[in-house]
């Protein structure tokens, strides 16, 4: 069984590899294609066999059960000792799950979605190295193999988003992605290394860190759970490092769907779980957590209600829900957490692949509002996203319900009202943006002519699947007060922090967030049901939500040109004039005395005598005086 | 014939280049990479007969020279120099077979083979003497790569070279001839051997005075901030086998030599002046990542990121404890293998356009598809990223001076972050993007040649950050020993605290 773990993660890396090297040596070659589709696809498909089979191993046994799988020995230096080693347990399992099950289906979505392009034994590639480094990155045993995976996750995302590299736009996000990634990865390491440091070499993989952890000062460990968030951060698309997210939505939609849905985004989220132990020591960082999600939860919601690109509204949703998830993690519902990851990773990808689906289906147009009445022209894409937009606005019995009222509860019963009340706002907000969009682009007037491009089976029916996850799924949380045993939770078994909440509260909590969602619904069929019209910027609040408050023009006057400058300046005045104009001063000093030494050597002999005789005078005084002291 | 392979890899390279002389130029490349072959598959021999388990010397040689001052012929290979000795013959090898120059080439195969000797001279002598004597001949063939097969503005850019590091050399020989003195009058006879000088215990402030004039010989080599100014002009100038051999190799003479000299003799010195060098070690870093960020020639990008990341070799060098040199010497490997490519790299780029400015580049990846591969391996390689065999010696050298300061870490870090801005953006620049200029329309992707001299170097790239563990082990074995040897001879207590002390050894000594 053991070995397993190793082959779910090698297999999409060896796949990765050979797809990569066939596309390099035969770049035009056509007749790959298949190939490339079989590997691609078979890749994930066979990890996500495995998967189960780890899956089924661990819910046959006990809860603190786990799988360890040794590669090989990294690093083995004094009291340092990293193995490239594995470890599954029931965590891990259910993220296997959806990551493997959901990032096959996009594969196969991927398939009809990319068949025109050039590149696609490339992008099949790229894709499976995503899935690689993303299984790394759950599956490891240590910190630092989770970094390593943790990093590669940066990488794959930047080659994907940057997949159409002829556009430079494209190449900006990018680039933009891979640094502030970066900026997270910084934090995540120094806070492994402070870690490993204040551990004094007693702990290096998770379980060993979990069994010292008690040893370290709480205030130690505030900082470094701070640090590791700060990773969270870049990954999960976090105030303030979130703005790499929007600008993502520049891959291919395929990409944008496995970013958002299976993988990367929610590393954050998994790592915070993962490190349960050590945020229970410090609940002070979790509610700092939790508001940082809330925070970023609403305000991306208030962004997305503005926003024309479809993909772009997606993009700021996944942020929003990012933001539920962390409220979850931050305040000790871990297992709430992973189950809104869990039922999030279902809708969103559905909603991307659908929106994938009307994006091809209308020759590449991507503002909602030249969409509209598609309805009847793409029944099946208009169905699956009714179902993903009832999953995501919190409707019952949708799977989103169950884990967003779970998060809302928790919040509410460990009183903090605070970051209760945004969830619920915003909460509300999304069910005006989700059907918002849903009405523009399917019930408002037609505005397109022409007719549509045809879709593909391979790009249809993964969204039937996907909508019947997103309608039943969320019975796996079903909890106590609504007559289930919360199965999910209870499969997991993460250390929650738990707060006792009566059922007739949840209850009154649970209608409350139906009732916002039922309002946002009824406003966005309001304003948007029958005609859409691009919104007015007309004033100051809209001009700044419209403009995503500014903060990309923020950073980029403020950090990247400020560099540049610097930049500059360090070069051209600091290391031209200053460092290398010290050392030409000296040099020109240097010859000045040489000239005028040059004077003395003139060649004329009364010079030379006068030099003999001023020298013997002296050394006849030297002489002299030496003898008169004797 | 193992008993004398040092002075075979020494002295083959240099009878090959004296025979050079007397072969056709016609088949001069030929026999110019038999040789270099033939020295690296000595050189590799010499791995396969190393005892990675034991850490102090091997393959000793010794011979008197000037026993009345104890001058010797004293050679040895420990974990430390076993590999940068490997990759000075690997590069060699790979700089003939991938030449592209033609002018003189018949000279520049001699000059090539001549440095290789200087180069392997200065990484196994274990007498100071025999040591100044490599370290300065060395300065020589560059000068000559630089003066005859450089650009516009060679004669300036190896004339600063040569006098710069001359200047430096010249202080540190006043150092161990001082050295030598106190020897001499500790123990009552001269020597100039290392390892008997690896026995004398100084007074601290006759430490800190030798510190410091080994420190302007070394320093300058490295180059370290604020000495650097003649590195950009050298490789700016330099043709492509010039800088490859240079960051390479060259460069890691002063890393190299900072642990073989100054910490294990001056153990109180070099605990004294961790801070102060930590400082300038972070200018460094952070300094010339920002010049990096503001060129406009990608030559000069790769070269200042070369010097930002000799940088971390410096910090890591003088965390003084294990992981930090261990992590410094994987680096200097590291380094070695990727900036050398990169400079191959710019070098094929160059062979086709003449040029080097991004600007007149763009869209390339679309063009040379591989070259785009490669080149983009060794920039990931280049910002650390992890299975990389750059995030080995950088993660390794930075935990070993967190364990010194937490905040000054913290800012030498940020070096990742600004690396990869500079890195990307000139990667961005080159090769995305539509394809602007015609020229580079037709640009043929890499040829067989150039193949044959970067595959190796992304494989070992790609290899040793997966799978470090072969290198790392003799390298730590021999760190080991020199941080004990640090920790037993220091004379103040802060120094002795500030150095581990190693437990292998402890229950070594027990027994």
């Amino acid at each position: 069984m053991s070995s397993l773990l190793i082959w779910i993660v090698l297999i999409p890396f060896a796949s990765a590899a050979l797809l990569g090297f066939l596309h390099l040596l035969l770049p035009k070659q056509r007749s790959l294609h298949a190939l490339y589709t079989v590997s691609g696809i078979a890749a994930p498909f066979i990890s996500a066999l495995m998967s189960l089979a780890v899956g089924w191993e661990l819910f046959n046994s006990s809860d603190d059960m786990m799988i360890h799988a040794i590669a090989f020995n990294w690093i083995t230096l004094g009291d340092l000792s990293v193995n490239v080693a594995f470890m599954a347990d029931r965590l891990t399992a259910v993220m296997l799950f959806f990551i493997t099950f959901i990032g096959t289906l996009i594969h196969i979505y991927a398939a009809g979605y990319m068949k025109e392009e050039e590149g696609y034994g490339k992008f099949f590639s790229f894709f499976n190295l995503f899935m690689g480094s993303m299984l790394l990155l759950v599956l490891s045993d240590n910190p630092i193999m989770m970094f390593v995976g943790w990093e590669l996750v940066g990488l794959s995302s930047y080659l994907l988003i940057g997949f159409y590299h002829q556009e430079s736009a494209n190449m900006k996000a990018a680039n933009k992605a891979f640094i502030l990634n970066r900026v997270g990865d910084f934090g995540f390491i120094i806070g492994l290394a402070l870690l490993f440091t204040a551990l004094e070499g007693t702990g290096y993989t998770f379980e060993a860190i979990e069994a010292n952890i008690t040893t370290l000062d709480s205030s130690l460990v505030a900082v470094i759970a701070m640090l590791l968030f700060v990773g969270a951060m870049g990954k999960s698309a976090q105030i303030p490092l979130y703005v790499w997210l929007p600008d993502a939505m520049a891959g291919p939609t395929p990409v944008s769907a496995l970013i958002h849905a299976a993988t990367m985004v929610t590393a954050g989220v998994y790592m915070v779980a993962r490190f349960a132990f050590l945020y229970n020591e410090v609940p002070q960082v979790g509610v700092y957590i939790a508001t940082i999600g809330a925070v970023s939860a609403l305000f991306a919601a208030l962004i997305a209600s503005y926003q024309s690109d479809i993909k772009k509204i997606l993009a700021y949703s996944t942020m929003s829900q990012l933001g539920y998830m962390f409220i979850a993690v931050g305040l000790g519902a871990y297992s709430s957490g992973i189950f809104h990851v869990f039922t999030h990773a279902f809708f969103k990808a559905l909603l991307f692949m659908g929106a994938g689906a009307v994006i091809i289906a209308l020759h590449h147009e991507q503002n909602i509002f030249k969409m509209g009445g598609l309805k009847k022209k793409l029944p099946l894409v208009y169905v699956t996203m009714f179902i993903a937009t009832l999953a995501i606005s919190g409707i019952p019995p949708f799977a989103g319900f169950f884990s967003k009222d779970a998060i809302l509860a928790a919040a509410f019963a460990s009183e903090h009202y605070m970051i209760w009340g945004m969830g619920t706002l915003t909460a509300m907000l999304t069910a005006f943006y989700m059907f918002r969009l849903l009405f523009i682009v399917f019930f408002a007037e037609g505005k397109m002519d022409g007719k549509l491009n045809p879709l593909p089976r391979t790009m249809t029916w993964p969204l039937v699947v996907l909508a019947l996850g997103s309608t039943t799924v969320g019975f796996l949380g079903l909890n106590e007060a609504y007559g289930g045993t919360n199965i999910f939770s209870s499969f997991i078994a993460l250390p929650d922090l738990s707060h006792h909440l009566s059922h007739k509260s949840e209850y009154l909590l649970g209608m409350l967030n139906v009732l916002m969602a039922v309002m946002g619904m009824g406003l966005a069929y309001r304003l948007y049901a029958k005609s859409a019209e691009e919104p007015q910027v007309n004033n100051v609040w809209r001009r700044a939500v419209v403009n995503k408050f500014y903060i990309d023009e923020i950073y980029d006057t403020v950090i990247v040109r400020t560099l540049r400058h610097l930049s500059v300046f360090t070069d051209k005045i600091i290391d031209q004039k200053g460092v290398d104009g010290i050392l030409h001063v000296a040099v020109s000093g240097y010859k000045s005395a040489g000239a005028a030494f040059a004077f003395l050597q003139n060649g004329k002999v009364r010079y030379y005598a006068l030099y003999i005789l001023s020298g013997l005078s002296v050394l006849s005084l030297l002489l002299l005086n030496a003898l008169g002291g004797m | 014939m193992l008993d004398h392979i040092l002075s075979i890899l020494i002295f083959f390279p240099a009878l090959a280049a004296v025979l050079g002389f007397i072969v056709h130029k016609d088949s001069m490349r030929a026999y110019g990479i038999i040789v270099a072959t033939v020295e690296f598959v000595l050189s590799l021999w010499l791995w396969y007969s190393f005892d990675a388990s034991i850490s102090g010397m091997q393959f000793m040689e010794q011979a008197n020279l000037i026993p009345a001052f104890g001058i010797s012929y004293l050679l040895g290979v420990d974990g430390i120099s076993l590999f940068i000795i490997i990759m000075a013959s690997f590069f060699t090898m790979l700089g003939i077979a991938t030449l592209t120059e033609t002018r003189r080439i018949k000279d520049l195969i001699i000059t090539l083979l001549f440095l290789q000797m200087t180069m392997i001279g200065v990484f196994a002598a274990l007498d100071a003497i025999l040591f100044y004597v490599f370290w300065e001949l060395s300065l020589v063939p560059m000068l000559l790569i630089i003066g005859i097969w450089g650009g516009p503005l060679r004669i300036y850019a190896s004339v600063k070279f040569f006098l710069y590091t001359f200047t430096g050399s010249l202080i540190m020989l006043v150092g161990m001839l001082f050295m030598a003195y106190f020897y001499f009058q500790a123990t009552g006879q001269w020597s100039f051997s290392l390892l008997e000088w690896y026995r004398l215990i100084l007074p601290e402030n006759i430490q800190a005075w030798l510190f410091v004039a080994f420190f302007f010989g070394f320093a300058i080599k490295v180059p370290m901030f604020p000495f650097h100014t003649w590195l950009p002009y050298a490789h700016g100038q330099a043709p492509t086998i010039g800088s490859v051999i240079l960051a390479a190799v060259l460069l890691k003479m002063g890393t190299y030599a900072f642990i073989r000299f100054s910490l294990p003799l001056f153990p109180d010195a070099s605990v004294f002046f961790m801070y102060p060098i930590a400082v300038l070690a972070i200018i460094m870093i952070i300094y010339t990542a920002m010049v990096a960020y503001a060129q406009k020639d990608i030559k000069q990008v790769v070269a200042y990121s070369s010097v930002s990341h000799m940088g971390v070799i410096i910090l890591g060098t003088f965390a003084l404890n294990v992981e930090g040199i261990t992590g410094s010497v994987f680096l200097m490997i590291a380094h070695g293998i990727v900036s050398g490519a990169l400079f191959l790299l710019v070098g094929v780029i160059y062979d086709r356009r003449h040029t080097k400015l991004m600007s007149e580049f763009g869209g390339l990846a679309h063009i040379m598809p591989k070259y785009a591969l490669i080149f983009g391996i060794m920039m990931m390689a280049a910002v650390g990223l992890p299975l990389t065999i750059n995030f080995v010696g950088e993660f390794l050298s930075l935990l070993g001076f967190y364990k010194q300061s937490h905040m000054m870490t913290l800012l030498a870090g940020t070096a990742i972050i600004v690396g990869a801005i500079y890195m990307l953006a000139a990667y961005k620049k080159a090769f995305f993007g539509n394809v602007t200029k015609d020229e580079n329309r037709n640009l043929k992707d890499l040829n067989k040649t150039e193949l044959l001299g970067l595959i190796p170097l992304t494989i070992i790239a790609i290899w040793l950050g997966v799978y470090p563990q072969p290198i790392l082990e003799p390298i730590n074995n021999s760190v080991e020993s020199v941080v004990q040897l640090m920790h037993d001879k220091a004379i103040s207590p802060e120094a002795k605290s500030v150095i581990p002390s190693i437990a292998k050894f402890e229950i070594q000594e027990a027994h």
